[in-house]
């Protein structure tokens, strides 16, 4: 019960944090630069929808393996948000296009809280099947990648929302069990 | 005087048995999914709140035919969260909630429609908060609905009813499927769900499969 509301807590914090109104983040920013360059590589494994038939798809990326692990998750995010390259066309897109990341936030107990935009949001197709999509590939591409990562809050500026886009429960945070 | 009162008497028991087969009527909830601000998904030619009403209110008067009664959520283009959807039902106590919906998917080879009940779970799980122990106790009502509605759909598979946390289903104390009827994103899709005679064709099978479910001894007799 204790874990509970420390957790409720942090995210309270976290949505107080996000709610002052930050831009978009991009990689290389002179704000927050994500990495330095002179970081050593490692190789990411993302998640997407299949674009022949139901299911998914993985294709793998190299990031920079900063010492910041939050940083490597805001890397795994926009490189998630790029989607497949016009090589792999067994994959498709799960985010719309000009998709963006506000913030993400890993609380050291198995959470991760992406803030989106709203206009990220909006430039999703709808649909309750499309909006599963999104949340298993940006969940299972956090999660495999960083073990730090079980379950994802997500928010939309900065704001715990009640849906993506009108269908699933986003009042909690979602593990891949819950899709 | 002695013809009269037993006539009176004949004539109020009539009315009573009448008000009462009326009121054992069940209730359905008819939810048209999105609409106002949230358009729910666009394509050319095809705005997803407005299919939504219009099947609504196509489905309506089928059920009613049946012998259920019929509300709907929202009337026309209105703004509607799904917590205040919720509300409603959870006010209204009707036998069931059906949402209806048009979807949308990465692939464009997706097909069909899909239909989603809440997470069945136990329903004295300590760590549980209560609303979602209460919304469990109607998970069983809701999978047999989407299955009813499954077989009118005609949907095979080995899951045709697939549980999953939505919005529409937090807090709620009624048994409720949300319907996502075809894919958008499928041209022939999309082409249906445009068409009037189909849709008109999806009310008759929706109103089947809840009638199915809601009226168990009409199906039966029909059978």
């Amino acid at each position: 019960m204790r874990a509970r509301a420390l957790g409720l807590g942090l995210l309270a914090v976290l949505c107080c944090v996000t709610a002052c109104g930050r831009k978009a983040a991009a990689p290389g920013s002179a704000h927050s630069p994500l990495y330095t360059g002179q970081e050593p590589k490692r190789t990411v494994r993302l998640t997407l929808p299949g674009s022949q038939q139901a299911g998914f798809v993985y294709v793998d990326r190299q990031i920079y393996a900063t010492a910041s692990v939050v940083n490597q998750g805001k890397q795994i995010l926009l490189a998630l948000m790029a989607g497949p390259t016009p090589k792999e066309a067994q994959a498709t897109p799960c985010f719309g296009p000009a998709a963006a990341y506000l913030e993400l936030y890993l609380d050291g107990k198995g959470l991760a809280v992406v803030d989106l935009p709203q206009a990220t949001v909006d430039a999703l197709p709808g649909g309750t099947s499309a909006e599963v999509a999104t949340l298993y590939c940006l969940i299972r591409s956090l999660g495999q990648n960083l073990p730090q990562v079980g379950r994802v809050q997500l928010l939309i500026d900065g704001q715990v929302p009640e849906s993506l886009r009108g269908h699933l429960d986003l009042q909690d945070p979602l593990s891949l069990n819950d899709l | 005087m002695r013809r009269t009162l037993p006539a009176f008497a004949g004539l109020g028991l009539a009315l009573w048995g009448l008000a009462a087969g009326l009121a054992a009527r069940p209730l359905i909830l008819l939810d048209a999914g999105h609409g106002g601000a949230d358009k729910g998904v666009q394509a050319p030619g095809f705005s997803e709140s407005e299919f939504s009403l219009d099947l609504a209110k196509r489905l309506a008067p089928l059920l009613e035919a049946k012998g259920l009664d019929v509300q709907l959520t929202r009337e026309d283009d209105q703004d509607l969260s799904p917590s205040a959807r919720v509300a409603l039902a959870d006010d209204l106590r009707p036998a069931a909630l059906v949402s209806l919906h048009a979807n949308a998917a990465f692939q464009a080879t997706a097909r069909g429609a899909r239909i989603f009940v809440p997470a069945e779970g136990p329903v004295d799980e300590p760590a549980a908060p209560l609303w979602e122990q209460a919304a469990r106790l109607q998970a069983p009502a809701s999978k047999a609905l989407g299955l009813s509605l499954a077989r009118a759909l005609g949907l095979g598979g080995p899951k045709p009813v697939q549980s999953l946390k939505l919005a529409l289903f937090r807090g709620l104390a009624v048994p409720a499927c949300v319907v996502e009827c075809e894919f958008t994103s499928h041209p022939q899709g999309l082409a249906d769900l445009k068409d009037p005679a189909w849709r008109a064709a999806l009310a008759q099978k929706l109103a089947s499969g809840i009638g199915a479910w809601a009226l168990p001894a009409e199906a039966a007799h029909a059978r």
